[in-house]
């Protein structure tokens, strides 16, 4: 663990009323700011390092000053669940601090690309071993989450990320929500990129649960084996129509209760379908196993209750059958500490208008970056 | 497993105690913030006129049960209301009222606990609800002190309930079905209610696991069905676990959630919310104990004083004026706010 201050006596080493401003100063001066490696709408994201060790990390700087406009919300969720989640297939956040400007800083691990990236770079090469090695990664980190009462409520690829050795790390938490209380009426559904948006919150379900992760995860799972977006909608209402086409026509029959959700639609009246079954996703998937199509199938079942549970998920044969899951540190796409450095490198001659090559490597540090930020 | 999580919380990271840690903390907490107030008072100051330990631990008790009396009225529900209580007793373990007053906070706090809580963050509504019992604030005032509160909270936002966990335990023995239903659902219900309630003002959160304390709220209200119950969940051979178990138990109930005035005080010299230390511990609040508030609150006021033409006012112009405007039309009312704070209370007469 990473967390200075997570060793167990903190709250009797606690320092005393205004002492926490010197505790804000001292964490604050504890890292030094790099370069900026992105910028969006809300945050700017810095590459940093701790003074002490020379030991990289990430700053996200929330642009609003928190004097007038109080904590963002993306901000509150962020670190209100990465503060108490600790695992190590979920981003760690080292600290948190109020710059001089009243801005609010948040120290994470620095990771070094996302799934997104693996997916769309046509160079690289990987097969079924390495996406077993993601997709045990991720159920276990989300396994984790739902284990503490966490909805992530944003899972895609560009919210997986890696670390330099290759683990995986699910991150952005802008969106994630305790469903600690149950039978919580209220939970609004304009959650999940639509993309990976599962079929109770595109029907405007006030109460889910955390099938709505599993299936988000799924639909990564499915576009990492295509390596093309698989259920690509260019609308909220086009989405329905190529979820139920892919997945089948949501009813009574196979979902009991869906027809008396707020915005419930037969969305493909002109081709109703059942719901897929195994055998027809072996004919898209063909170069899948039994028991991963199994997997699969569990993950992306139309009823909620029907869908499978990250717990459930991690027994999969699929996990244990041949061919392995690849090793962390031998999966594509990570970039070794020389080539990191590089391209750090690359990205101060930018910045300082050299012309030189590198340009590529610039992009995929300024996505890398972008993923980081909070409501992007 | 449920270790692990509890170990990694924040809860037990940043404000889990041993009864005489919290005791110094307290103590440190005051001796600092008198020290300093010493300082900016000068000449004109007195140190038998501080705050003394004790009196601030009775005056933010105090302001736990007009928090809790605004929780009521915000219709809030168990979840804001338990996280925005334990979010103010957090605080005044390392800042002291002599440096903040507890009142100016309490706003601010709530908001927080449903930012939260619910996600909800609609400053309009909330100012005009707390208007209703004549609290007037600006979205300004709300909302600057978010961030002084988030550091004091050492950016810890989740609060781990143990109301939350009597659902499991009724669920569980009603299935079992070896004890009527009747009296699982009523002791149950009464166990939530203590720890929705009373068990706010304890120090329970700071001492004990939430586990530990759901127990213990379900011991206060059915020794027997809590006893039986915990009996049933220990595996054979691990009697001495089980008896160190209702230990705890027992004493985190007779202790702190049972605690009468005249029990004896177990913790004798510590600082600790007990009724037994003069500290109320309920949402009403007995007469003569509003009377001790008030004269403290008075003190405070008077200490200060001095104070009074130097403080920052970090508020603008703009909004200092609409705040004005806003208290001048309710004292138009005849509403007075430093009485509303003095001791009254803060729902209006119907």
């Amino acid at each position: 663990m990473a967390t200075p201050s997570n060793g167990t006596p903190a709250s009797t080493l606690a320092a005393v009323g205004d002492a926490v401003a010197d505790i804000n100063a001292e964490t604050r001066d504890k890292y030094i700011k790099d370069e900026k490696v992105g910028e969006g709408t809300y945050a700017i994201v810095y590459r940093a390092r701790i003074k002490a060790t020379g030991e990289q990390v990430a700053i996200k700087k929330i642009k609003i000053s928190s004097q007038q406009a109080g904590i963002s919300m993306d901000s509150l969720r962020e670190i209100k669940h990465l503060q108490e989640l600790r695992h190590d297939n979920i981003v760690n956040l080292l600290d948190v601090f109020v710059g001089r400007s009243h801005n609010i800083n948040a120290v994470l691990e620095f990771l070094a690309g996302d799934l997104e990236g693996i997916i769309k770079d046509g160079s690289v090469i990987y097969g079924t071993s390495d996406i077993k090695s993601w997709m045990a990664m991720s159920l276990r980190g989300l396994w984790w989450c739902h284990r503490n009462f966490v909805l992530h409520r944003d899972i895609k690829p560009n919210n997986l990320l890696y670390t330099v050795d290759g683990i995986l790390k699910i991150a952005d938490f802008g969106l994630a929500r305790s469903f600690a209380d149950p039978g919580s009426m209220n939970m609004t559904s304009q959650v999940v990129t639509r993309w990976y948006r599962p079929p109770e919150l595109l029907y405007g379900a006030k109460s889910y649960s955390s099938a709505i992760d599993v299936f988000s995860l799924g639909i990564v799972f499915a576009e990492l084996i295509l390596r093309v977006p698989y259920l690509p909608g260019e609308t909220d209402i086009q989405q329905m129509v190529v979820m139920a086409n892919a997945l089948g026509t949501p009813s009574e029959q196979n979902w009991p209760g869906v027809t008396s959700l707020p915005d419930y639609v037969i969305p493909n009246p002109d081709n109703i379908l059942n719901e897929v079954t195994i055998p027809d996703l072996r004919r898209q998937f063909t170069s899948m196993s039994t028991s991963g199509l199994e997997l699969l199938h569990g993950m992306i079942r139309l009823d909620p209750r029907n869908r499978i549970t990250c717990r459930k998920a991690l027994d999969s044969e699929w996990f244990s059958e041949e061919p392995l899951p690849t090793k962390p540190q031998d999966l594509p796409g990570k970039k070794g500490k020389e080539e990191q450095d590089k391209a750090g490198q690359d990205l101060k001659r930018r910045a300082g208008l050299d012309e030189g090559l590198g340009g590529e490597e610039l992009d995929r540090g300024k996505k890398v970056a972008r993923r980081l930020n909070f409501g992007m | 497993m449920e270790d692990v999580i509890y170990r990694q919380s924040t809860q037990y990271r940043f404000f889990t105690f041993t009864p005489s840690s919290l005791s110094s903390l307290r103590a440190a907490t005051n001796a600092h913030a008198a020290q300093q107030l010493l300082l900016e008072l000068g000449s004109s100051a007195s140190p038998e006129l501080m705050l003394t330990p004790i009196e601030e631990l009775k005056l933010v008790t105090y302001y736990l049960t007009t928090l809790f009396a605004l929780c009521d009225h915000f219709k809030t529900g168990s979840a804001v209301k338990a996280t925005a209580m334990t979010f103010l007793s957090r605080l005044y373990l390392r800042i002291s009222p002599l440096q903040i007053h507890p009142k100016t906070l309490l706003l601010p706090i709530l908001f927080l606990a449903f930012k939260s809580e619910t996600g909800i963050q609609s400053t309009t509504w909330f100012i005009k609800t707390a208007a209703e019992v004549n609290l007037i604030t600006t979205k300004e005032e709300l909302l600057a002190p978010e961030i002084n509160i988030a550091m004091n909270l050492r950016w810890s936002f989740q609060v781990l309930h143990p109301y939350r966990g009597i659902e499991g335990v009724k669920a569980e023995l009603l299935v079992r079905g070896e004890l009527p239903k009747e009296r699982v659902e009523r002791s149950c219900a009464k166990a939530r209610s203590l720890l929705t309630g009373g068990g706010l003002f304890t120090d329970c959160y700071f001492l004990y696991t939430p586990g530990q304390i759901t127990m213990a709220g379900l011991w206060a209200v059915d020794a027997e069905m809590c006893e039986g119950y915990l009996r049933s969940k220990m595996p054979a051979g691990e009697e001495k676990v089980l008896e160190k178990l209702l230990r705890v138990v027992r004493e985190c109930a007779q202790w702190h959630l049972l605690a009468k005035t005249e029990d004896g005080n177990n913790y004798p010299g510590l600082l600790l919310r007990l009724p037994q230390n003069g500290v109320f511990m309920d949402a009403e609040v007995p007469a003569e104990l509003k009377k001790e508030a008030v004269r403290i609150d008075r003190k405070l006021q008077l200490l200060r004083k001095p104070l009074n033409g130097k403080v920052k006012h970090q508020a603008t112009d703009a909004a200092e004026e609409e705040r004005r405007a806003k208290k001048r039309k309710l004292e138009q009312d005849k509403m007075d706010l430093d009485d509303v704070f003095g001791g009254g209370s803060i729902i209006p007469k119907k």
